[in-house]
């Protein structure tokens, strides 16, 4: 009994010395800084009976004060291989996109506003999949301390600004002993719980944060998508040129 | 078949070599076609393998790219193509092709006017402007901030075999002899001048080509008794471009051809487009609608023109869809319907795409087919099954 009080004490207890705005701010700055990457990642789609599908793509980042470029390469399965998409962030705008499709040889530009759609059949949508820049979101209510997993981490919550985001608003986890995003709700146009995103493996290089696994859990069809970075490469030694159209066709 | 079997199976071998990268695809179609037309076959099977090597060395890569049909009743469909064969050597701001490969160039989705680098590969299928016939060529491109020029000479004009006289995808009599006449050489050079852009704050894409050599279509005369294909002189210009605005895509293509063969003449093609996308129908789907109108207007009636090369889009309306289910197995439904204005001939077709168990593809594909009187084609409906197996 003593112990649920005490979790509910906690929970509801609210931090007055930093603002939600802040810590999101913080979470996101530890992760700034890598310049460029190249990241080879796995990702497992389970669906509601457990059976699992797994897709490889190379993605590589250069960081951008306007916003990120990424051109993503699809390596398995075999009938989608060197598929790639190419993305070209904008903070005020909609995203350049463009996907090139290797069987046809040709380079189609696509509608980027479609943030909520779903990223290679997975439960991840194109929006959880871009850059999560501090300033894409407005910050709502006070902060509040909880635990998770016997972590202590400030919970937040945030409004996508993006008037074509899937999300009516998102509640975060950012722990307090070093400002690393583990948790994420998100709801959905209806403002009913749609999917919960939990963060792990992070590890840091040459000061900079890196996530290494990401489990998407749908609530609503009870799928689940887990992302892995099986290799992870900052300070990659990209440059503008490795992010022009040029590249999809190589 | 043996040729087929020694091409693959050295090409195989180069497998095993360090740094190649594969990958490929091994499987069979079989198609039923419901007609009444005197002394065609029903069905049409045939296994197809295709193959995609490459490696790099240095700043250039090798790329071959090849396609093998073995079918079962059609001799004419018995081949193999080296669809890509090439060098490419990048620069920092440039690089250099040389060999054989196909291009891509357009923006509608079901046709396009400007798509005119290969020649369209009739013996595997008449309908899929995809298939397509490698062609040599040289290319040295150079590279802007947010746009390209390209130089491209083709060196050869490749012939166009046919599938035979029992195939329903056979429009041509008997007598048809794929040896090609050309007005000059054969290999007389065809150069291309392609500059292509991207708008800096609209979502725009934009290409513009000049063509001076021998035209993509071309138009059939009798020889010493033979039916055989004849390639002219053009200067051609041309331009395409695709705009994004929101869940909108609007699409363009143009062309104007100045004919140097007193026999053809002058004409002009513009195509039309917007493909507007529903996000979450039904769940996790895409719904795209598409809507294309094509046009291809000759100026001297007098002279060869859409009718005569049997160009199906001279006055076109096509309505479409697409479906992606956005599931792991990545499938998609893909339909529509294509009508003349001017004969109210009509394509309707249907296809659905899907994988099974990670390493295998099927597709499964319907069209029916009314014909104008006085058409080139016959009333026909065909079903067909593509089954693969990717590596």
């Amino acid at each position: 009994m003593k112990k649920i009080l005490l979790t509910t004490l906690l929970t509801v207890t609210t931090i007055m010395a930093i603002t939600n705005e802040e810590i999101a701010e913080k979470a996101d700055k530890i992760t700034d800084g890598f310049g460029s990457s190249i990241a080879q990642t796995e990702m497992i789609l389970v669906n509601a009976s457990g059976q699992k599908s797994v897709r490889e793509l190379e993605m590589k980042t250069l960081e951008g004060e306007g916003g990120d470029k990424t051109i993503s390469t699809f390596l398995t399965p075999a009938d989608v291989k060197g598929t790639k998409t190419l993305t070209h962030e904008h903070l005020d705008r909609d995203d350049d996109q463009w996907l090139y499709l290797p069987a046809l040889k040709r380079v189609k530009r696509i509608a980027s506003s479609n943030k909520s759609g779903s990223f290679m059949g997975s439960e991840f949508s194109y929006e959880d999949i871009g850059n999560q820049d501090y300033e894409k979101f407005t910050y709502e209510g006070g902060v509040e301390e909880v635990e998770l997993n016997g972590e202590k981490c400030y919970k937040g919550t945030r409004i996508p600004k993006d008037k074509n985001s899937g999300y009516t608003k998102q509640i975060s986890l950012v722990s307090m002993d070093g400002f690393l995003l583990k948790q994420v709700e998100y709801y959905d146009r209806k403002s009913e719980l749609l999917k919960t995103a939990t963060f792990s493996d992070y590890k840091e290089v040459d000061g900079v944060w890196r996530v290494g696994k990401i489990e998407m859990k749908n609530h609503q069809n009870d799928k689940s998508t887990v992302l892995i970075w099986k290799e992870d490469k900052i300070h990659a030694g990209l440059t503008e040129k490795e992010f022009n159209k040029r590249v999809l066709k190589q | 078949m043996k040729n087929i079997i020694l091409i693959f199976s050295l090409l195989s071998s180069f497998l095993i070599a360090e740094g190649i990268e594969y990958k490929g695809n091994i499987g069979f179609e079989s198609s039923y076609y419901e007609h009444d037309i005197t002394g065609k076959r029903d069905k049409q099977n045939a296994l197809r393998a295709e193959l995609e090597l490459k490696q790099k060395i240095d700043s250039g890569q090798f790329v071959f790219n090849g396609k093998a049909i073995v079918d079962v009743k059609d001799k004419n469909r018995r081949y193999f193509d080296a669809t890509d064969l090439y060098y490419k050597h990048e620069f920092e701001n440039s690089d250099l092709l040389i060999g054989r490969n196909t291009r891509f160039w357009g923006a509608m989705e079901f046709y396009n006017h400007t798509d005119v680098f290969n020649s369209k590969d009739l013996r595997d299928n008449p309908f899929d402007y995809d298939s397509k016939i490698g062609a040599n060529n040289i290319a040295y491109t150079q590279y802007f901030e947010n746009s390209e020029l390209s130089v491209i000479v083709k060196v050869h004009e490749e012939r166009q075999r046919v599938q035979d006289l029992e195939s329903v995808n056979r429009f041509v009599p008997a007598i048809y002899d794929d040896a090609l006449e050309t007005q000059e050489s054969r290999d007389r050079p065809t150069v291309y001048l392609k500059y292509s852009g991207s708008g800096d704050e609209v979502q725009l894409d934009y290409s513009f080509i000049y063509q001076n050599g021998y035209d993509e279509q071309r138009y059939l005369a009798p020889v010493a008794g033979k039916l055989k294909q004849h390639a002219y002189l053009v200067d051609k210009v041309m331009g395409y471009a695709t705009l994004v605005s929101g869940e909108t895509i609007y699409k363009t293509e143009l062309a104007y051809t100045k004919s140097k063969e007193e026999k053809v003449s002058d004409y002009a093609q513009i195509s039309l487009g917007v493909e507007h996308t529903l996000y979450g129908v039904l769940g996790k789907s895409d719904l795209g609608l598409l809507a294309e109108y094509y046009k291809y207007k000759e100026e001297d009636k007098s002279k060869l023109g859409a009718k005569e090369f049997g160009n199906l889009f001279a006055d076109d309306v096509t309505l479409g869809f697409r479906l992606t289910l956005n599931d792991s197995a990545d499938s998609d439904i893909l339909g529509g319907v294509a009508v003349d204005r001017d004969n109210s001939e009509k394509i309707m077709f249907v296809e659905y795409n899907t994988r099974l168990v990670e390493k295998y593809k099927l597709k499964l594909f319907y069209q029916h087919l009314t014909p104008s009187s006085g058409s080139l084609f016959k009333e026909l409906d065909s079903a067909k099954v593509e089954f693969g197996y990717y590596f």
